[in-house]
This record gives C-alpha cells, sequence and structure tokens, in this order.
C-alpha cells in the first residue's frame, strides 16, 4: 500500500497528462475529461496494488483514455459534423488548413487502428517511451512492441495514403 | 521518389503536426481544481489505505475498551443526575440561545459552497460556449476560404480568358495585315513585269525594223558599187549578190 499527494502529483504531472490527452483530443472538453479520469483511475489503481512507475502509469491511462474517447468520436463524427479547435498560429492559413487536415486524418487513423496498436503507436512516437517502458506499462513482451508497431505504421501509412488520394480525387472533381 | 517514399513522408509529417499540437499546453487552473477536488472526494469516500488501516487498528481497540468506558460513563452520569436534577431548559431560551452562534458559524460556510457552485457553473457554461463559437468560427472559416478559393479561380479564369482573345485578336489582325502587304507587293511585281515585257517587246520590234531599214539599204549600196566598178572585159559573170539566207538554201 502507498500514501500520495495527489495534489502534488496533479500539479507535478498534470501538464504531461494534458499534452497527452490533448494531442488526441484537440478538443477541450473532451482532453479534460480525460484529464480528470487519468487521475481517478491511477488513484483506483493505486489502493488495489503498488505504483512503481507513476508517470508512466498515467501517461499509459492517458492515452488508453484518449484512444477510448477518440473512438467514440470518430464513431460520432461519421455522422456529425467536426467540433475539432483550430489551432491558432502565425503560419499561413492554407498552410495551416493543410496541417490541421493532416493532424485530423493522422488521429482518425489511430482511431481506426485496433486497441494494442493504436497505443503502441502513441506511447511510442508521441508520448516517445522505450520499447522497453512500453512493454512495461502494457505487460507484454519487447517482440510484441515491436510487431504492434510495425503493424500500426503499415495500417496508418496506407490509410494515409487512401486518404490523401480521396481527396485529391474529391478536389479534382470539385474543380 | 516512390510511393513508399511518399507515404513515410506523409506519416512523418502527420506525426510532425500531432506531436507540435500538445507542446505548448498547460492544463487549464479550473481543470487541475475540479481534479483534485474530485480526487479529495473519492479519497474521503473510499478512504486513504493509510488512514483505513489505522482506523480498524483503532477500532479494534475500540471494541475492546468501548464497553467498560460505556458502563462506566452511564454509571456516573446516573449519579451525577440524581444528585443534581436542575430544572428542565425550556426549548425557545436554547433556540435563542444558539440561533446566533449557529448562524454565525454556518453562514461563512454557506457563502463559500454558493460562490464555488456559482463559480464552477459559470466555468461549465463558458466552455461550453467556447467550444460552440469555437466550432462555429471553424465552420465559417473554412466556408469563408471555400468561397474565396472559387471566387479567386473563377476571376483568374475569366481574365485569363479575356487575355486569351484579345491575343487571337491581334494575331489574326497581324496576319491580316501581312497578307495584304504581301498581295500588294505582288501586285507591284506582276505590273513591273509587264510593264519591262512591253518595253522590250518595244525594243525589239525597234531593233529589227532598224536592222531590216540597214539591211536594205547596204544591199542597195554594194550594187550601187559593183554597178560603178564594172570591168570592161567582162570575165565571168560574177554571180548575183544573195542573201546569206538564200544562199544556204539549195
Amino acid at each position: 500500500m502507498q500514501t500520495h499527494d495527489w495534489q502534488v502529483i496533479v500539479r507535478e504531472y498534470g501538464p504531461l497528462v494534458w499534452q497527452t490527452a490533448y494531442r488526441l483530443l484537440p478538443n477541450h472538453a473532451d482532453a479534460a475529461d480525460c484529464f480528470q479520469e487519468t487521475f481517478l483511475t491511477a488513484l483506483e489503481l493505486s489502493r488495489r496494488q503498488q505504483v512503481r512507475n507513476l508517470p508512466g502509469l498515467l501517461v499509459r491511462l492517458a492515452t488508453t483514455r484518449a484512444i477510448d474517447r477518440l473512438r467514440q468520436k470518430n464513431r460520432r463524427s461519421r455522422t456529425e459534423p467536426s467540433n475539432e479547435e483550430p489551432q491558432a498560429t502565425g503560419a499561413d492559413p492554407l498552410d495551416q488548413l493543410e496541417a490541421e487536415d493532416l493532424a485530423i486524418q493522422l488521429r482518425e487513423a489511430i482511431a481506426d487502428l485496433p486497441a494494442q496498436e493504436a497505443k503502441v503507436f502513441c506511447l511510442r512516437y508521441l508520448s516517445e517511451l522505450s520499447y522497453r517502458q512500453i512493454a512495461r506499462e502494457l505487460e507484454i513482451g519487447i517482440s510484441a512492441v515491436g510487431v504492434s508497431l510495425h503493424r500500426a505504421k503499415a495500417r496508418l501509412r496506407q490509410s494515409l495514403a487512401q486518404t490523401t488520394v480521396s481527396s485529391e480525387v474529391s478536389d479534382e472533381q470539385s474543380r | 521518389m516512390n510511393r513508399a517514399d511518399d507515404e513515410r513522408d506523409i506519416l512523418a509529417e502527420a506525426l510532425a503536426r500531432l506531436k507540435g499540437q500538445g507542446l505548448s499546453q498547460e492544463p487549464p487552473k479550473a481543470v487541475v481544481e475540479q481534479t483534485i477536488r474530485r480526487l479529495a472526494e473519492a479519497g474521503s469516500a473510499t478512504g486513504d489505505p493509510d488512514t483505513s488501516s489505522a482506523r480498524r487498528v483503532f477500532l479494534g481497540r475500540i471494541t475492546i475498551t468501548a464497553p467498560l468506558a460505556a458502563a462506566a460513563l452511564i454509571a456516573v452520569g446516573f449519579a451525577i443526575g440524581r444528585l443534581s436534577s436542575p430544572a428542565e431548559p425550556s426549548l425557545e431560551e436554547l433556540r435563542e440561545a444558539l440561533a446566533p452562534t449557529v448562524a454565525a458559524s454556518i453562514e461563512p460556510a454557506l457563502r463559500a459552497a454558493l460562490l464555488e457552485d456559482v463559480r464552477q457553473r459559470c466555468e461549465v457554461a463558458l466552455t461550453a460556449s467556447y467550444d460552440k463559437m469555437s466550432a462555429e468560427l471553424t465552420q465559417q472559416y473554412r466556408e469563408d476560404m471555400n468561397r474565396y478559393a472559387v471566387q479567386t479561380l473563377a476571376a483568374s479564369n475569366a481574365v485569363t480568358n479575356r487575355l486569351l482573345a484579345e491575343l487571337l485578336e491581334n494575331i489574326d489582325a497581324a496576319q491580316a495585315q501581312d497578307l495584304d502587304r504581301v498581295a500588294r507587293a505582288l501586285e507591284e511585281i506582276e505590273l513591273n513585269r509587264m510593264q519591262d515585257k512591253t518595253q522590250l517587246a518595244a525594243g525589239l520590234q525597234t531593233l529589227a525594223s532598224r536592222t531590216a531599214d540597214e539591211l536594205t539599204q547596204t544591199r542597195r549600196q554594194f550594187v550601187q558599187l559593183l554597178a560603178n566598178h564594172q570591168p570592161k572585159d567582162p570575165g565571168p559573170q560574177p554571180r548575183p549578190f544573195q542573201n546569206p539566207t538564200e544562199r544556204k538554201q539549195p
């Protein structure tokens, strides 16, 4: 059994959890919900078992919650219009729009991945955990991490390429 | 670059865009405070592990000593009550005496709870309106961009078509002018040729007539010369003068 000062933990690891959630959920309300669920789940887990790596646990929980919410949102967004918030930067509006579209396409592709591949991909390339850390957090082997990562990248490449080609075709038709 | 490189670049670029979106984001203070509050509520509702274990030990001791202490307290209380039985206090007096104290102790807490509730409601309402407004602005921004692109394309197409039409007109006019100039040059050449031909024919006729005159005159002078120098002993008769053309004939 462990005792944690959760106020200190939230203030210390809050930015890490928020960044992890906000990358996958650029909607403020969704990211806030994911943020709170992550810490509440971590509290429950810390009561049941000993936590050795709290930041790793928080990143893994935030990634899992964000992917779950992204999947739900993706299913809804096939029938409803998207309401993602634009990122205000000083870049050219057209470049910014293209970058936003690319990020949205990647989020949708991640949401379409199998759960474990999506988690492995996000932990590796968004949270930048090592293979060993990912294996420890997800309780799988390092070779399984490599296989999942390879499959996830292949699926994402295929999905992004299809989306790009279809968008180009629709652009040509609209012209 | 082959197709695999394109796809890899797309994935790398998309990853870079996605990673860049969350870098400068800090959790809002309201979300942090609300999370801490919910954690505190969850902790107090189910109990912290250490406090619950201490509580179990404490409860174990209590179960042993509590009956004894309770019996002693009951006995002492009964004795004191019997010895000093005061008159029953009036309920109204008690209420009046306690009212200011209770009001003073409860009012700040009630006020704070009310303020906190109002603040939370305001935050939720503001967050919802912010999300809605952001979505509307995003949609409007995209529609404006599309409309602007369509208008720009239409205008550029119209200008391009007008410039092409003007270019074709200019090319046609230049070709017509060139053809006209060539036709006039050909007419002038033909006229000069006809004049030269006429002049050449007249000159040739003049030359022929003068040549015929000169030939007749020469023949006459030759005959006269022969007549003037006729010898007395005529030898063999000279052959009469023949035209070179006549001499060639058999």
